[in-house]
C-alpha cells in the first residue's frame, strides 16, 4: 500500500445473510461441511476507494444506502463479506450517538472507559482531561450518569474524546446532526484544526451544505453501490438531483459526469480570462459571456420545462456583472405541457459554497388565489435589489405542482457582484443602513 | 496447526490490551457494588451469609461429624469457595458478550477480552475469600501449612477452565439465548454432582470415576487436599492429568470458537 494512503477499500461487499432461524447462523458457522443456511442481502456491493492523508471525504447516500455499513467495516466493527479494507492509522470513530459510553456511568468514568478502550493510557487520559471537557462543556453533568444526558450532551461527550484522543483518521457518523448550531461549528473548527495537523476525516452527512463546505472528495452510495465520488459540489448536486428517484441508473450518471468534464476542461480556460476581466470592470453593468455555470444539473421534466433562465436589466438588457445596489429583473420561460394544479414557481440564490442566501417561492394559489394555470408558454420576471458582496453567486430556477416537483435547474445561472467601492460590508448580504460613529462621553 | 497458530494470535491480542483489560475489571466491579450505600460490602455478604447459614446448620443444627481434626464448617468452606468461584464466573462470562452489547457493536476493540472481564471481576473475590479461609484456619487454631502454598495453583487451574468454558459459552450464547438457562441449570446439578457436601469415599470406588470426570472435583478436591488432607497435587497424576489435559483442550477449543464467532457477533447483537 502507498505510504500516503491510509484507507483503502478493495472491492468491498458486505452481505447480510438473512437466517430463517437465528440457530441457522451458528449452524452454518461451525458447520465442517460448510453448508449455507441462508439468503443472502448487499448492503454494500463491490465498493471500491482509496483516501489518502490528510483528505477529507464526505459520503452521502440515502437512508439504507450503506453509508453506516461502509463505516463500520473500515472502523472494523463489522467484518467484510467480501475484498479487502486496510487501515494505515489510529481510528477514532463517533458511530453513533453515545457509541461505546455505558448509560449507568457517570460521563467522567464514561470518558476513561473510552480512552481506555481506544488504547490510550490513564495518565495520557489525565493529561487530556481538562482539554475534553471544556470541548464537551458539560459543568456539573460530568458526575452524572450518562443516561440522564440528552442527545446533545452525548454527542458533546462522544465528540470531545473522539477529537482529543489525537486520532490519525477521524470518522463521524451524522453525529453532529443533534448538536446546536454554535457546537456544530466548534466541531467543525476543530474538525479542520486537526485536519491541518494531517489527520484524515471520513465524515457522513445528509446535509449537502456541510459536505460541500467540509470535504474535498465526496462519495455517494446508493443501494450499496458506489454511484461516484469526485469533487463534492458536483457529487452532491447530483444526489440531490437524483435523491426522488427510487433507482438509480449508474451509466447514466457516468455519462452525466462525462459530460460535464468535457465541458469542463474548456471552461477552466476560461475561467482565467474572467479573472483578468475582473480586475478592470467598471461601475457599469454588462454581460460577460465567460460567465456561465459549470456545474448546471437538470432535474428530470415533469410536465413543465424551464429554459431560457437570465438576468436583466430593468431595460432588458441580459447582464451577469452586476453593481451593487441596483435592481434587476431575475427571469425564466416556463413550457407548461398540460394544465397544472397549485403551480408554484421558485428561485433560489447561492453562494459559490451553496449556501442559500435569498429566494422565493410564487404560488398561484397564494398569491393570485388562482388554482388552475393552463398549458402554454410563460414568462416569469423577478425583480430584486442586489444587495449582495462583492462575489459570484448562483441561482437555481425550479416549478412544481401540488408539491410535486415539475422541473428544476441548479445552477441555473450565475452572477457576479462588481467590486464596490470603499466597501465595508462583510459576508453575503448587506443588511446595513447606515452606520454613524458618535462620541457620549469621555473615557 | 492451523489452529494452532490461530490460537496463539488470539492470546498475544489479549496480552497486548492487559491495561484495558485491567480497566475494564475495575470498571466493572464498580459498577456491580459502588452504586449502592454499602458497596463492597454486597460483593462477600452473598458467599459470606451462605457460609454463615451452613455454620449455624452444621454447627448446631445437624452437628455433622468432623473430619479428623477440622470441623465440619471448616471443610465444608474449603470446599464451597471454589465453587462459588466457578459457577459465579461462568455463569457472568456466558452473558459477557451479550451484556456488553454497546462496546461490541460500536466500538472497534478485543471483544475476547470482555469474559476474561468477567472472570477477573469474580476472581478479585475469590482471592479475597480464600485469604478468608485462610485467616478462619488460623483463628480455629490451626498452623499455617506448607499445602497452603498450591492455593495459587488451584486458583491458576480454575482460571484456564472457567475461562476456555466462558469463551465457548459466551460466543454460542450470542447466537442462542437458551445457552444462559441451560448452564445455570448444569450449574445447579453441577453443584450437587461435585463432592461439596458429600466426601467423594461415600460412594463406592467402582463408581467413583464417574464423579471425577466432572472437572470442577479436581478444584474442590484440590482445595481440600490443600486444607484438610493435606495432599500435593502431584500426589494425584491421574486427576491431574486428566484435569489439565481437559482444561486446555477446552481453553483451545473456546479460544478457536470464539475466533471463528467473533466476525458475526455485530451481525446478531
Amino acid at each position: 500500500m502507498n505510504k500516503n494512503v491510509v484507507i483503502q477499500v478493495q472491492n468491498l461487499s458486505k452481505t447480510y445473510k438473512l437466517y430463517a432461524e437465528p440457530v441457522d447462523r451458528l449452524k452454518e458457522a461451525l458447520n465442517p461441511f460448510g453448508r449455507s443456511y441462508h439468503k443472502n442481502f448487499y448492503a454494500l456491493k463491490d465498493v471500491s476507494f482509496e483516501i489518502k492523508k490528510g483528505e477529507t471525504v464526505g459520503i452521502i447516500g440515502r437512508n439504507g444506502s450503506g453509508k453506516s455499513t461502509l463505516l463500520k467495516l473500515i472502523t472494523g466493527v463489522l467484518t467484510p463479506s467480501g475484498g479487502r479494507v486496510e487501515v494505515n492509522g489510529k481510528i477514532s470513530a463517533i458511530l453513533e450517538l453515545g457509541a461505546g459510553f455505558n448509560p449507568e456511568m457517570t460521563g467522567l468514568e464514561n470518558v476513561y472507559l473510552n480512552t481506555s478502550i481506544n488504547g490510550m493510557s490513564k495518565n495520557a487520559t489525565d493529561e487530556k482531561i481538562d482539554d475534553i471537557l471544556d470541548f464537551a462543556e458539560l459543568g456539573e453533568f460530568i458526575y452524572q450518569p450518562l443516561k440522564t444526558y440528552s442527545s446533545g450532551m452525548k454527542a458533546r461527550l462522544g465528540f470531545a474524546v473522539a477529537i482529543n484522543i489525537d486520532p490519525d483518521i477521524l470518522i463521524v457518523d451524522e453525529a453532529l446532526a443533534v448538536g446546536d448550531a454554535a457546537f456544530q461549528r466548534k466541531c467543525f473548527a476543530k474538525m479542520e484544526q486537526i485536519r491541518q495537523a494531517g489527520a484524515t476525516i471520513l465524515f457522513v452527512s445528509h446535509s449537502e451544505g456541510s459536505i460541500v463546505n467540509l470535504c474535498s472528495r465526496a462519495i455517494w452510495l446508493s443501494n450499496g453501490e458506489k454511484i461516484i465520488e469526485g469533487e463534492p459540489k458536483l457529487v452532491t448536486g447530483l444526489y440531490m438531483k437524483n435523491s426522488t428517484k427510487k433507482c438509480i441508473n449508474k451509466q447514466e450518471i457516468l455519462q452525466e459526469i462525462e459530460n460535464f468534464k468535457s465541458t469542463h476542461k474548456q471552461k477552466q480556460k476560461e475561467d482565467d480570462v474572467l479573472e483578468k476581466k475582473l480586475q478592470n470592470s467598471q461601475e457599469e453593468e454588462y454581460y460577460d459571456p465567460v460567465l456561465k455555470p459549470k456545474s448546471t444539473v437538470y432535474y428530470e421534466e415533469k410536465g413543465a420545462k424551464i429554459s431560457d433562465v437570465r438576468i436583466t436589466t430593468l431595460e432588458g438588457k441580459e447582464v451577469n456583472a452586476l453593481v451593487h445596489g441596483r435592481e434587476y429583473f431575475y427571469e425564466y420561460k416556463i413550457v407548461i405541457l398540460e394544465d397544472m394544479v397549485d403551480a408554484t414557481f421558485g428561485f433560489l440564490i447561492k453562494d459559490m459554497q451553496g449556501i442559500a442566501i435569498g429566494g422565493g417561492s410564487y404560488s398561484l394559489k397564494k398569491q393570485e388565489n388562482r388554482i388552475k394555470i393552463e398549458a402554454g408558454t410563460y414568462k416569469i420576471l423577478w425583480k430584486f435589489k442586489c444587495i449582495f458582496n462583492a462575489r459570484v453567486y448562483s441561482l437555481n430556477a425550479g416549478c412544481s405542482s401540488n408539491k410535486e416537483p415539475m422541473h428544476r435547474i441548479l445552477d441555473a445561472y450565475i452572477f457576479r457582484v462588481q467590486p464596490i467601492e470603499n466597501n465595508m460590508f462583510t459576508a453575503n448580504v448587506n443588511c446595513i443602513e447606515s452606520v454613524k460613529l458618535e462620541q457620549i462621553g469621555d473615557k | 496447526m492451523q489452529i494452532l497458530k490461530e490460537f496463539y494470535y488470539f492470546l498475544e491480542h489479549i496480552f497486548y490490551t492487559r491495561q484495558l483489560l485491567v480497566t475494564l475489571i475495575k470498571n466493572d466491579f464498580k459498577k456491580q457494588y459502588l452504586g449502592s450505600y454499602f458497596g463492597l460490602v454486597w460483593a462477600f455478604a452473598q458467599p459470606l451469609s451462605f457460609l454463615l447459614v451452613i455454620w449455624f446448620v452444621f454447627t448446631y443444627g445437624f452437628r455433622s461429624a468432623a473430619h479428623g481434626d477440622t470441623p465440619y464448617f471448616l471443610w465444608l468452606a474449603s470446599g464451597m469457595i471454589p465453587w462459588f468461584f466457578i459457577s459465579g464466573a461462568i455463569s457472568s462470562g456466558t452473558n459477557a458478550i451479550v451484556s456488553n452489547a454497546y462496546l461490541v457493536k460500536k466500538v472497534s476493540f478485543r471483544v475476547s477480552i470482555l469474559p476474561l472481564v468477567q472472570i477477573g471481576s469474580a476472581l478479585i473475590i475469590h482471592i479475597a475469600l480464600v485469604f478468608f479461609i485462610v485467616i478462619l484456619y488460623l483463628l480455629y487454631g490451626f498452623n499455617p501449612s506448607i499445602y497452603w502454598v498450591q492455593l495459587p495453583y488451584f486458583i491458576f487451574c480454575c482460571v484456564i477452565f472457567v475461562l476456555g468454558v466462558s469463551w465457548l459459552t459466551s460466543s454460542i450464547r450470542v447466537f442462542v439465548k437458551d445457552v444462559s438457562n441451560a448452564i445455570g441449570v448444569l450449574l445447579q446439578i453441577g453443584f450437587w454432582a461435585t463432592p461439596i457436601f458429600w466426601n467423594i469415599s461415600m460412594i463406592p470406588s467402582s463408581y467413583q470415576w464417574i464423579f471425577k470426570l466432572n472437572p470442577a472435583y479436581y478444584i474442590v478436591q484440590g482445595f481440600r487436599d490443600t486444607f484438610v488432607n493435606h495432599i500435593w497435587f502431584w500426589e494425584m497424576p491421574n486427576t491431574t492429568f486428566y484435569f489439565l489435559s481437559i482444561s486446555s483442550f477446552l481453553f483451545v477449543l473456546g479460544a478457536v470458537v470464539f475466533k471463528r464467532l467473533r466476525p458475526h457477533f455485530g451481525d446478531v447483537l
